[in-house]
């Protein structure tokens, strides 16, 4: 089931420096947020902010972040982690088949019946849509499979633990554009079932998967609301700039 | 003329390459070696190597068990380090990076030293001494080694926490299947090393006497200590420590081909280009 | 879920342990010798006579197989670059790191049968030892630092119109030049710690030859000062390391680090 994600007065700060500041936006359930902004506006801070994955590397955070009023920071990390799935700009595959690993978060979780297994990959493969893709590759080694059918996996991965919330870091900046866009229509697909948050590399990404939209820079988010709103009424000088691709 | 003075200069370095490699590393080794075994048959000294036998094995198992039990021992404390220094305080990585890599740079000759004056009084067998010797040798080099290794599945750590994964189970399910093939690579690597080690172990071994390496062997039948030279033992010392040489790095060889594309990223050789891996993999599938 | 964080728990517990201990086993006998060279210096301050002599001694091998040894380990790289590719360059590199994990008493051995009794008379003996069997090693960190220079630099200095020697020695090189020198500081730390392989030369612990082999005999005679040699070597070899490290970082070990996503 999708989860509204509310986050209120966010700052992150590493070593004396602010990561986040002042950070507030809100996802609503069954929503697409897209995060916009340039190389080190804070995106990818933000979405490891989310997963608790920011404070394992010495990362301090405060501020509110609910998820279906619920606060993260009173949720044990592995445990909010599966509730809240994340899929990286690189593809990364861990050693072994393309089954084990579009289950390895279950396996995690302790089930080990290969029948269950199997059941929930196909399911979640059907889910994408891309199961007769994929059908003949599950046990193959997943070393073998491109890079995109290797970023695909991977959101097979995060997507089988059933999360309510789903974390893209630039999934499709490293892939060729037709598969780029098939993870776009997935993403458009997979919108009844999660909410996600997406860091986008380009604003005709924003413009094509999101409902609301953020944009970001110097860890601050300077305006956020409706997509349309920020591509047809930009309130800020650098949104319109990017949205329009126009950097002087 | 600028384009002759190129090809000039591009041929030179071809030939010059071609030549000095031809004559530094393979002529003038195998030529060496064959004046030396020339001149062992011309004293009449190749007959006597096998009276000396059993010295030689005995010097044999001395030298694996005490380089297998430092690699053993040496390599769970340099990867726990490495694990913390990497997936525990990443922040802190590049300091604590510095420091193994500082520390792995002290001369096994000092390691000797500390042997000899802080060890060997405190341990009563010449094993143990040699083992213990050889451990603070290979501990900050294992660690250094693995650091790099570990740091380069980082993506697949990562990747792992974010599906809820604790340290231990993303060591267990992530790591280890990744990184097995490159840890034989090190742990065998190591090994060769403290096989080869000489001057250390040598030290060492002055507080204890009777017991020897292949290298203490080699050194002291050389005359090195000042003991009578025997050139019979010395060939034959030196014919096992090759065999020995030559095995491991064979074994390292099948355990360097045999690794595969996996985590995202191809473990090959480094100092290979990504397209230069692909190139051989395909040559290699065209080979078979 | 108990039982994992409980497993997790005595993983960390037992990872931070085993940490210690190696901490502990490399700090503790290190801080006794620096102690134990603070004394032996205040003691006396005439220890190490005639140091001098081997440091000049060092200072001269090591500048000779640098000359020696670098030139013809950078032909032989740019020809292993040009000239191999494929599975061939891939047998060379392999038979390179073989070569280069040869054990140093038995190259020490083949120059002493090689030369005999010439090898005490000069330094040059120890010269040619320590240059020949430091060019495999030095040929494959060359060969490393050329081809961690990532392809894109090669492709655009083409894209430009330069000629392929061009792009090697203008754009190629200078871009492996950390790379270049951290190979040749690497090369300077295994000729300055280098003591079996001349000893085998030698065969006999000579006087006033180089640094670690003086460690080594001032060890043997159980001399008190060679606690000072052995603390002076370990700390400036691990000061070069350092130095080396943080003068010469190069940009790819930068982008390997993967803890800048903010």
């Amino acid at each position: 089931m999708p989860i509204q994600l509310v986050v209120e007065d966010l700052n992150a700060t590493l070593e004396d420096r602010f990561l986040l500041r002042d950070v507030a936006v809100t996802a609503q359930a069954g929503h697409v947020l897209a995060l916009m902004g340039k190389t080190g506006s804070g995106k990818s801070t933000f979405l490891r902010v989310i997963n608790r994955m920011a404070e394992e590397r010495g990362v301090v955070v405060s501020g509110r972040i609910m998820l279906d009023n619920s606060s993260i920071f009173m949720q044990e990390p592995n445990e909010l982690r599966r509730k809240v799935g994340m899929v990286f700009t690189e593809p990364v595959l861990f050693a072994g088949s393309v089954l084990r690993n579009i289950t390895a978060g279950l396996r995690l979780q302790g089930v080990r019946k290969k029948q269950a297994l199997e059941e929930r990959a196909e399911e979640t493969l059907r889910r994408m849509e891309i199961y007769n893709d994929f059908r003949d590759l599950l046990y193959e080694d997943a070393s073998r499979l491109t890079r995109g059918q290797a970023q695909l996996t991977c959101i097979a991965r995060a997507l089988a633990q059933r999360p309510g919330l789903l974390l893209l870091d630039e999934p499709t900046r490293l892939l060729d554009a037709m598969t780029g866009m098939k993870v776009e229509a997935l993403i458009h697909a997979l919108r009844k079932e999660c909410t996600m948050v997406v860091a986008v590399h380009s604003p005709q990404m924003a413009g094509r998967i999101a409902e609301e939209s953020a944009m970001m820079e110097d860890g601050r988010v300077l305006e956020w609301g409706r997509t349309s709103d920020l591509f047809y009424h930009p309130k800020h000088l650098h949104t319109e700039q990017f949205v329009s691709s126009r950097f002087l | 003329m600028k384009r002759a003075g190129e090809k000039l200069m591009r041929v030179g370095a071809f030939l010059g390459g071609t030549l000095v490699f031809l004559l530094l590393l393979c002529v003038g080794i195998v030529g060496v070696a064959l004046l030396l075994v020339e001149r062992a048959s011309a004293a009449g000294m190749l007959r006597s190597v096998w009276s000396l036998a059993p010295t030689g094995l005995r010097l044999t198992a001395f030298t694996l068990s005490t380089a297998a039990a430092a690699v053993a021992l040496s390599f769970p404390l340099a990867w726990a380090l490495s694990t913390a220094i990497v997936f525990l305080r990443p922040r802190r990585l590049q300091r604590a990076r510095s420091a193994v890599s500082g520390a792995s740079a002290i001369p096994a000759v000092v390691f000797g030293y500390l042997g000899l004056t802080y060890f060997a009084p405190a341990i009563d067998s010449a094993w143990w001494g040699v083992t213990v010797t050889l451990i603070l040798m290979s501990l900050m080099r294992h660690t250094l080694e693995l650091t790099r290794i570990h740091e380069r599945f980082y993506p697949a750590v990562e990747a792992a926490q974010s599906l809820g994964a604790y340290i231990y189970e993303t060591m267990l399910h992530t790591v280890f299947p990744l990184a097995r093939r490159e840890y034989l690579t090190v742990a065998l690597r190591m090994l060769a090393r403290c096989m080869g080690e000489g001057v250390a172990i040598l030290l060492v071994l002055s507080a204890y006497g009777g017991e020897d390496t292949l290298v203490t062997g080699i050194l002291r039948a050389a005359g090195v200590t000042g003991e009578e030279s025997n050139v019979g033992l010395v060939l034959l010392l030196a014919g096992l420590l090759t065999a020995l040489v030559l095995l491991v790095n064979a074994v390292i060889s099948l355990s360097l081909s045999g690794e595969r594309r996996s985590g995202g990223m191809d473990e090959g050789e480094p100092g290979q280009r990504e397209s230069e891996r692909e190139e051989r993999h395909g040559e290699e599938k065209t080979a078979q | 879920m108990e039982k994992r964080k409980l497993r997790n728990k005595l993983f960390l517990l037992s990872v931070l342990a085993l940490s210690a201990t190696a901490a502990l086993l490399l700090l503790v006998p290190l801080i006794r010798l620096m102690a134990d060279a603070g004394v032996a210096l205040l003691r006396s301050w005439g220890v190490l006579p005639g140091i001098w002599q081997v440091v000049g001694n060092t200072a001269l091998v090591l500048l000779l197989v640098l000359l020696f040894t670098a030139p013809a380990a950078l032909l032989i790289t740019l020809w292993m670059y040009e000239a191999l590719h494929g599975l061939r360059l891939y047998r060379v590199q392999r038979f390179l790191n073989g070569l280069s994990r040869v054990p140093a008493v038995l190259v020490g051995l083949l120059f002493h049968a090689l030369l005999g009794g010439a090898a005490r008379r000069s330094l040059w003996p120890t010269v040619a030892l320590l240059a020949v069997m430091c060019l495999p090693f030095l040929v494959s960190r060359l060969d490393a630092a050329l081809r961690a220079v990532p392809e894109k630099y090669e492709r655009a200095g083409t894209a430009l119109g330069g000629s392929r020697m061009a792009v090697l020695w203008m754009v190629l090189l200078p871009q492996a030049l950390p790379g270049i020198v951290r190979a040749l500081l690497r090369l300077a730390e295994k000729v300055l710690c280098e003591a079996t392989a001349v000893l085998a030369l030698l065969c006999a612990v000579t006087p006033d030859s180089l640094l670690a082999p003086e460690l080594f005999r001032l060890t043997w005679l159980g001399r008190e000062d060679a606690s000072v040699l052995a603390f002076a070597l370990a700390a400036g070899m691990i000061a070069l390391r350092l130095a080396a490290e943080r003068r010469w970082r190069s940009e790819g070990e930068e982008a390997n680090c993967r803890y800048n996503w903010w």
